[in-house]
């Protein structure tokens, strides 16, 4: 009894911290969410479903839209690029295998301003690759690649790509490479080895990386603001402008509460389908 | 079915030659084990011969075509490999219609298929059930029905029962042997343990550092050794060298072993001769002994048998006698080692 005790005590902590530094925020954020503005002040303590009312109008709409969209498109780029180079990263020589986990190490140890303003400084048009392009002749009439929506997923790539490529590290290091080998031995024509065998195998390990970098990227602030076009913004930078900018706190509590419930029926619904994929192939 | 004809097979990683001439025909349906130690190159020609691993130089041919120049996923050969290497997510069934799906077989073709050689591996019904959901045994039966659905030209198998336990090891042992004979798939088995090569092969091929040591039926390695290598791997035996002195007793060291008889009693210098275990005689030494006089070091009880070490000077001796009797020599006492050169075996030097 004593043994187990000992556990369930260190586990009480983490619990108690989550309670204290994520629970209680989010309920004072639900609770505001409901008070009304104050124009000269923060807010006052009401009741009224006026902020979310805002949220059906077709400016909220959209931008949830686009948020859902930059922050899958991202997730999916990233896991597109990230799998296929860590598995081509663990078959190399250790010493080639150390040199990309530490390269890989120090992107993740870079601020996201710090390459929010390498990409600004790469995309602009007198000392990017642009101006390189139209060096060597490629591009006629160079210019800035930036704010763009092209350039603001080029920054979310830059962000995610260190996280789930190692998140992917682990994983496709310790697989059975006989797996692979039976495939062939079996007709797998090498070329589809990687689509009918890999892939399929880490299925759960993909759809949590996608999973994991869509929350991540449904919340990225400083990558849109510096990359993107105002009609590339999501929705995490408008809560900044209506709650900072406008001062209307309830307002971006009441955005940030949708933007959850909808997060969490995204995953919900991702766990849903992949459990009951599962299921399918039981029966 | 398929004669496979390997000749003068190298492959080398590097600076280290994991294999060196190799020459070996095999004959249309039958039963080979690649049998050695570790790091012997048995897995290494194994994997050359699915092509799975390209040899550095030599021929491989199969019904006298080159089997080298053909792809590995195009040589269709069926392989169970160590780990099993089943794929998870499938269930039992399309991991045995795998290669049919792949060969564009129709969906109730390959079903059917599938659900007959479950049959045959003796897992009706479970063609649903997750690999995950199988014992080891029954995971074993499904890589080897996964291989055999292709119906394959060679049927490999790469230590298939190294992880189980010794009672259904012995099982799947005589299952595979039983299946291969029903199916008369030419077939190579590559293990560690003389065993259960001698137990399921129809020849053995003994490997020592990349080489061929010796290629023979079980009776013929077992038997007749031809290096001393082979009377070591191949169990327990007896190994010394006496010196021969025709129509005179042969001499180890001081020890008298008796007359040999005939072709061995024409023979004159020094032979490494291997007696088994169950060939030597034992009995009490007296003060006037001039035999091979021995200390008993260790009696135990092996089920059947009665195992007895011995140590005459610094080499040692095993006996071994049916365990119907109690064990007539306890540790420590003083023997007479004998044995009848009929049953002696002079390796080839």
């Amino acid at each position: 009894m004593k043994g187990k005790a000992v556990p369930h005590l260190i586990g009480v902590f983490p619990l108690g911290m989550m309670s204290l530094f994520f629970l209680a925020p989010l309920a004072f954020m639900v609770m505001v969410s409901f008070y009304e503005r104050d124009p000269l002040g923060f807010f006052n303590e009401a009741f009224v479903w006026d902020n979310y009312a805002k949220f059906f109008s077709s400016f909220y709409y959209t931008i949830s839209l686009r948020s859902l969209w930059s922050a899958s498109l991202g997730a999916v780029l990233v896991v597109l690029l990230a799998f296929p180079a860590m598995y081509i990263i663990v078959d190399m020589a250790r010493r080639w295998q150390l040199f990309w986990v530490i390269l890989l190490l120090s992107l993740m140890c870079l601020s996201e301003v710090i390459i929010g303003f390498a990409w600004l400084i790469l995309f602009s048009e007198n000392s990017g690759i642009p101006k390189f392009m139209g060096w060597i002749g490629v591009w006629e009439n160079p210019r800035s690649l930036s704010p763009s929506f092209g350039a603001m997923m080029v920054g979310y790539v830059t962000l995610g790509f260190s996280l789930v490529a190692l998140m992917f590290l682990p994983q496709l290091a310790r697989r059975d490479r006989s797996i692979e080998e039976a495939a062939l031995t079996l007709g797998t024509p090498p070329m589809q080895v990687f689509s009918k065998v890999i892939l399929p195998n880490f299925k759960a390990g993909i759809v949590s990386a996608l999973v994991t970098m869509f929350v991540y990227f449904l919340g990225v602030f400083v990558m849109p603001t510096m990359l993107g076009r105002p009609q590339d913004w999501n929705m995490t930078v408008i809560i900044t402008d209506k709650a900072v900018g406008d001062a209307n706190m309830p307002l971006g509590a009441a955005l940030s509460v949708i933007m959850l419930i909808f997060t969490l029926f995204i995953i919900g619904a991702l766990t849903y389908a992949s459990r009951n994929k599962d299921k399918g192939a039981l029966t | 079915m398929a004669t496979l004809s390997l000749s003068n097979i190298q492959k080398s990683f590097g600076t280290f030659q994991a294999l060196r001439d190799v020459n070996l025909d095999i004959r249309s349906g039958e039963f080979i084990c690649l049998l050695g130690g570790s790091g012997c190159g048995k897995t290494t020609l194994l994997r050359i011969i699915a092509g799975l691993e390209e040899m550095t130089s030599g021929n491989l041919l199969l019904e006298n075509s080159d089997l080298s120049s053909i792809e590995c996923h195009k040589r269709n050969v069926g392989m169970v490999f160590q780990s099993l290497a089943l794929f998870p997510h499938l269930n039992v069934g399309d991991n045995i219609a795998y290669g049919l799906e792949v060969r564009g077989v129709a969906k109730s073709k390959r079903r059917q298929k599938a659900t007959d050689l479950l049959e045959v591996v003796g897992l009706s019904g479970l063609y649903e059930r997750k690999v995950s959901a199988l014992s080891g045994g029954q995971r074993q039966r499904v890589a080897i029905a996964r291989a055999l659905a292709i119906e394959p030209k060679l049927f490999l198998m790469d230590e298939p029962f190294s992880a189980l336990d010794a009672g259904l090891r012995e099982h799947l042992q005589i299952e595979v042997k039983k299946l291969q004979r029903k199916l008369g798939v030419t077939t190579i088995f590559v293990t560690h343990d003389q065993h259960e090569a001698m137990s399921i092969a129809d020849r053995i091929v003994i490997l020592n550092e990349g080489r061929i040591e010796q290629a023979g039926t079980p009776t013929e390695v077992y038997a007749r050794p031809q290096t001393r290598f082979v009377a070591d791997f191949m169990g327990t035996n007896n190994i010394f060298s006496p010196i021969f002195t025709p129509g005179a007793d042969a001499m180890l060291e001081d020890a008298n072993l008796g007359r040999p008889s005939g072709e061995l009693g024409q023979w004159s210098g020094k032979h490494t001769v291997a007696v088994r275990p169950e060939y030597l005689q034992l009995k009490p030494a007296s003060a006037d002994s001039t035999g091979l006089v021995g200390t008993v070091d260790f009696v135990r009880l092996l089920g059947a048998s009665i195992e007895t070490e011995l140590s005459v000077g610094d080499r040692s001796f095993v006996h071994t006698m049916v365990s119907d009797r109690a064990p007539q020599f306890a540790v420590g006492d003083s023997v007479e080692i004998s044995f009848d050169f009929d049953h002696a075996w002079v390796i080839p030097s």
